[in-house]
């Protein structure tokens, strides 16, 4: 089936089976740099997009139900100023994740802070289990997220 | 012929791809169902989604997403209760807060699927999904929950605790899950208790009056389809005075496992010394509140 949909704000299509993973169309059809995929069962949270303003797995979502859709990965936050906000806010943690799940935690930083620059604790930290980590400590990421969202409430004047 | 849910059993043809409908609105998803009866509801697509060696999704023949139903994804609130739309995710009911959501249901909800899967997976889907006693069952189940399932030109309500009985209340072709409905009633104490092997879920519930017990509600969730749930003994510990007796709370934990050991003979000696250690607890914990 030919698939329209937007990504990182530009209209793209392709032709996919309608059951083929979105992260393996991203990864070798579209050539996104950032995708990866791990355990490929929804548990690792190695392959993140947005998906329609929510974050999300994208080895659980079929082409099918991407069709006229919105998606964006890190490359679509690339030159913007929320990844700026996102940077400032590990560097200022000393946080430095590794190759590997740099993009999955960027972008789910992104996407807790977007949606609310004060982010309930008890929420936050079930979502920020999302992407699985056995190398650097949870707690520090945690605290991570915190200081991009004080980034963002500073530059947005939301004190 | 009931609709057989079982969440990882996809009927799928690794040649034909899936046929996918996509309603917009209830009475839309109804007469797509009745014209398609062998047809599978995708809700979230995570229980029914499998994977084939192909690396594709495997997504049965014939599926009717709900994803396009902006009224399935309503959850509202009346004094008595709270209804949670089948298209409401599990991050979305999580959302409402722990001051609405029975605190049983709320400590189940980050257990239910992994943080990435929290955004698209549905509470109603945990809830069809056959063939294991899901996550959420036991503490739905201890609140008297129940669901609405509709076809064309009816509705009826049953207990999600019948549902999942298997007692001829399975849906049948052409029927679907639309609202599940939790009733708020006041309990005192709620507990949910996952083992961390996920082998068996603890949702208990009481509640005190006049330094008695007034009701109490004891549901175990294992890898069966159905839950442990000896209702005589949540009667006759109803109406009982507190403090239990502690000889009265090792009875209860002892019936507890005899129960637990009766529904499933292959439970290890781990596991129903997991069900008579939570037994206990709970029944102490009523004491000491
Ligand atoms: C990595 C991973 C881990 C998981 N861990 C858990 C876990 O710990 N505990 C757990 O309980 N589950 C777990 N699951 C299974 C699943 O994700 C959850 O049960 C989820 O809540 C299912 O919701 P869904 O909306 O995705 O349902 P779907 O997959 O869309 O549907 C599930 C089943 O219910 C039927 N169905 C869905 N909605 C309706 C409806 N409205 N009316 C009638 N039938 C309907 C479908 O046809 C299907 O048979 C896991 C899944 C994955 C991929
Ligand atoms: S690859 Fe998608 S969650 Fe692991
Ligand atoms: S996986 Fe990258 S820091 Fe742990």
């Amino acid at each position: 089936m030919r698939v329209r949909f937007t990504l990182n704000g530009k209209a793209v299509q392709v032709d996919a089976e309608p059951e083929a993973r979105l992260s393996d169309v991203l990864m070798h059809h579209l050539e996104i740099a950032s995708m990866r995929q791990d355990c490929s069962e929804g548990r690792c949270g190695s392959c993140l997009v947005i998906f329609e303003g929510i974050i999300v797995s994208s080895c659980m979502i079929p082409m099918f139900r991407v069709l006229g859709t919105e998606v964006v990965t890190i490359e679509g936050l690339f030159g913007s100023r929320d990844l700026r906000d996102i940077e400032r806010g590990f560097q200022s943690t000393g946080f430095e994740p590794c190759r590997y799940c740099a993009a999955p935690k960027t972008l789910l930083t992104h996407a807790i802070i977007s949606e609310n620059t004060r982010p309930r604790e008890e929420e936050l930290e079930v979502q920020a289990q999302a992407v699985r980590c056995r190398c650097t400590s949870y707690q520090h990421f945690l605290e991570a997220i915190r200081n991009a969202a004080k980034q963002r409430r500073s530059r947005t004047r939301d004190i | 012929m009931p609709q057989n849910n079982a969440g990882h059993a996809p009927e799928t043809s690794k040649r034909t791809s899936p046929r996918v409908y996509t309603p917009r609105s209830q009475s839309e998803l109804l007469q797509l169902l009745r014209r398609h009866p062998g047809s599978r509801i995708y809700a979230g697509g995570t229980a029914l989604s499998g994977l084939e060696d192909t690396g594709r999704l495997a997504i049965p023949a014939t599926v009717v997403a709900l994803y396009g139903v902006d009224d399935l994804r309503r959850i509202a609130r009346t004094d008595r209760y709270l209804e949670i739309g089948a298209n409401a995710t599990i991050r979305a009911v999580s959302r409402v807060g722990s001051n609405v959501i029975p605190k049983t249901l709320y400590d189940c909800l980050p257990h239910i699927v992994p943080p990435g899967l929290r955004t698209i997976a549905t509470l109603v889907g945990n809830v069809c999904v056959q063939g294991t006693t899901t996550t959420s069952v036991a503490p739905l189940i201890a609140l008297g929950s129940s669901i609405e399932i509709r076809r064309v030109g009816g509705s009826r309500w049953i207990t999600v605790q019948r549902f999942r009985s298997g007692e001829g209340a399975y849906l049948q072709p052409g029927e679907v899950v639309t609202r599940l409905r939790i009733p708020l009633s006041p309990w005192d104490a709620q507990v949910y208790r996952p083992s961390e092997d996920g082998r068996i879920s603890f949702a208990a519930l009481a509640r005190r009056s006049k330094g008695g017990v007034d009701a109490v509600r004891i549901v175990i969730g294992t890898r069966l389809p159905e839950v442990i749930h000896n209702r005589e003994l949540d009667a006759e510990l109803t109406g009982r005075k507190l403090p239990l007796p502690d000889r009265d709370i090792r009875a209860a934990a002892e019936r507890m496992r005899n129960t637990a050991q009766a529904h499933d003979p292959g439970f290890s000696s781990f596991d129903l010394y997991r069900i008579e250690r939570l037994v206990s607890w709970f029944l102490r914990s009523l004491t000491r509140r």
